[in-house]
């Protein structure tokens, strides 16, 4: 039996070892001929570089003006993210207290948004951008992302904020606590790990997003890394060499991100599932 | 009695000044960019809206009636149904293969846990352009150092190409995400059923049949539905892997229905597809999640 068991485990250990690296090859193709002049990469694709060059990632990274690209959606990701998990916060805490007609409806409502994608919204959505004059504005991306991503934040935020037993918050009252007081110094905390999660999940999204940041920033200075290689790669005049040293650039922040934020990335994915 | 009245109702007040604070910004903000484009999608799909002037008139169901006359759309939709249920089918098997390799407690479990899921965090265009490369570099000089014909064959110029490419591209990235989501309902698995079974002298099989697969319909029933929205609704990694090529024949409903509204600036005609796009989309969840929740057995 136990003899049995070590096989089963150095078969399990073998499968998915091969998984993980058909999984990973396209990868280290991407990385490995980053480095590598576009005459190496023609001639042999899987050849360690003769000589390490740096000169596609210089050629890349002035081509992408990276500095300001990334800059900018870093600038994006992070306000978003502190919105959403503030306004998701409130309003979830604000749905799983009360019990009126108006906070269901509104819920009701709420939780509709979970069902529709932004697909199906967009054209009516670029015009509404127009008329709020959004276009070409950092801010416009952010407010954009704190509304479409409220109904899935503020449903996991309204489900573990029902985990709270009430009797904290009474005990707060009755000390003289004001509503935000209770919210911010009592219920956040408590909730902390769904929060965290929260952020995880929708950093991510908005650092990937393509379809709707392109409706609003559409100025060279004020491009994201997705649409900045969209325009890259739209030049007539491209060789691979440049254009594989800027998909490792563009994929290097998110490495460094999932390396540490590792735990909290996966913990999203089992609690952002249920709308996915 | 004076006295108790004026403080409910500055209480009421208060709980008035509260949702303003708590509730008031997340309304508005929802109502202006999600409710208001939603109405206003239905609303446009019955008018002759051009979205540049601001005049327009209503013309009934006959942006709906265009739709069913144009083929373009019918095909694409058709490509995204096909693409679609492929993606479903080999990502859903490959994460749950995984994720039952994983389900025991194995070396080195969590790192091999977020290896697979690396894919997953590259996304949009830039998911699409990496492939790119692969495609047209990787896989043609694999192609002719093995003879085989498949990989080093020009990719993005023949229909099945483009086809297989976003496949393999999609199953790639959705295959570790879906593996995380089955992994939590083995765990959740009660490890008692399956020692009774061993003591009953069940085979594997049997138990992954018998046991295991009935147990996870929950999570089964959840990953096809994320497999289906993602698949249906992808947009950035088909602009940039394929952008439609060859002759737009690799083109999803949700890039027709772009280039319907923003390239030929039919925007009410857009907006007919699009709810025609959303009553499909709904059609195919609810139809999945009916089929596949029936087979859910209680714990």
């Amino acid at each position: 039996m136990k003899r049995r068991d070590k096989i089963d485990t150095l078969i399990r250990e073998f499968l998915i070892c091969i998984s993980a690296l058909i999984v990973l090859v396209p990868l280290y193709f991407t990385v490995l001929n980053s480095f590598k002049p576009y005459s190496e990469i023609a001639e042999n694709i899987a050849a360690w570089p003769k000589e390490f060059t740096l000169s596609n990632f210089i050629s890349a990274w002035n081509r992408l003006d990276f500095l300001t690209v990334l800059k900018n959606t870093v600038i994006i990701s992070v306000f978003s993210t502190i919105g959403c998990v503030v306004f998701s916060g409130m309003t979830g805490y604000w749905i799983a207290r009360h019990h009126d007609w108006f906070t269901k409806t509104l819920n009701i409502l709420f939780l509709c948004g979970m069902c529709v994608p932004f697909q199906c919204i967009m054209i009516v959505f670029a015009k509404v951008i127009g008329l709020l004059e959004f276009g070409n504005h950092l801010y416009g991306v952010i407010i954009s992302f704190w509304a479409i991503s409220l109904p899935m934040s503020m449903f996991l935020v309204s489900g573990a904020v029902k985990s709270v037993p009430l009797e904290i918050e009474e005990a707060a009252i009755i000390d003289g606590c004001g509503t935000l007081g209770v919210f911010w110094k009592i219920v956040f905390p408590l909730i902390r790990g769904t929060v965290f999660t929260i952020a995880s999940l929708q950093i991510l999204t908005y650092w990937n997003d393509y379809l709707m940041t392109q409706f609003i920033l559409v100025k060279k200075d004020m491009r994201t890394l997705q649409i900045a290689m969209q325009s890259l790669f739209n030049e007539a005049f491209f060789s691979w060499d440049t254009a594989v040293a800027a998909v490792t650039l563009s994929i290097l922040p998110l490495f460094i991100f999932f390396i540490i934020a590792q735990k909290q990335v996966l913990d999203g994915v089992t609690a952002g599932a249920v709308k996915g | 009695m004076k006295h108790s009245l004026s403080r409910s109702g500055s209480k009421k007040l208060r709980k008035i000044a509260n949702f303003f604070v708590f509730m008031g910004p997340s309304v508005l903000m929802y109502t202006v960019l999600f409710l208001v484009p939603l109405c206003g999608e239905f609303f446009y799909s019955f008018t002759d809206w051009n979205g540049i002037n601001s005049s327009f008139s209503m013309v009934g169901f006959s942006n709906y009636i265009k739709v069913f006359h144009e083929s373009e759309y019918w095909t694409s939709l058709w490509f995204t149904i096909r693409f679609s249920f492929l993606v479903v089918i080999f990502s859903n098997f490959l994460a749950f293969a995984w994720a039952y390799i994983l389900s025991k407690d194995i070396p080195f479990r969590n790192l091999w846990r977020a290896l697979i899921y690396v894919p997953r965090i590259i996304g949009g265009v830039i998911l699409g352009f990496l492939w790119r490369f692969i495609f047209q570099n990787v896989f043609v000089q694999f192609g002719e150092w093995t003879g085989l014909s498949w990989f080093s064959q020009n990719w993005f110029t023949t229909q099945s190409s483009s086809f297989w490419a976003l496949v393999i591209v999609m199953t790639w990235t959705l295959s570790g995400y879906l593996m995380i989501i089955y992994g939590a309902g083995f765990s959740s698995i009660d490890a008692s059923y399956i020692e009774a079974a061993t003591i009953d002298g069940a085979s594997k099989f049997q138990i992954l049949r018998k046991i295991t697969i009935p147990m996870l319909m929950p999570s089964i029933t959840r990953c096809m539905f994320i497999a289906i929205n993602w698949a249906m609704l992808l947009y950035d990694t088909n602009i940039s892997l394929t952008n439609g090529n060859p002759f737009r024949s690799s083109e999803g409903v949700t890039m027709n229905i772009y280039n319907t509204a923003f390239r030929s600036n039919h925007m009410a005609f857009g907006a007919a597809k699009s709810v025609i796009f959303i009553i499909i989309l709904v059609i195919i969840s609810f139809a999945q999640v009916s089929l596949t929740s029936r087979k859910e057995v209680q714990q």
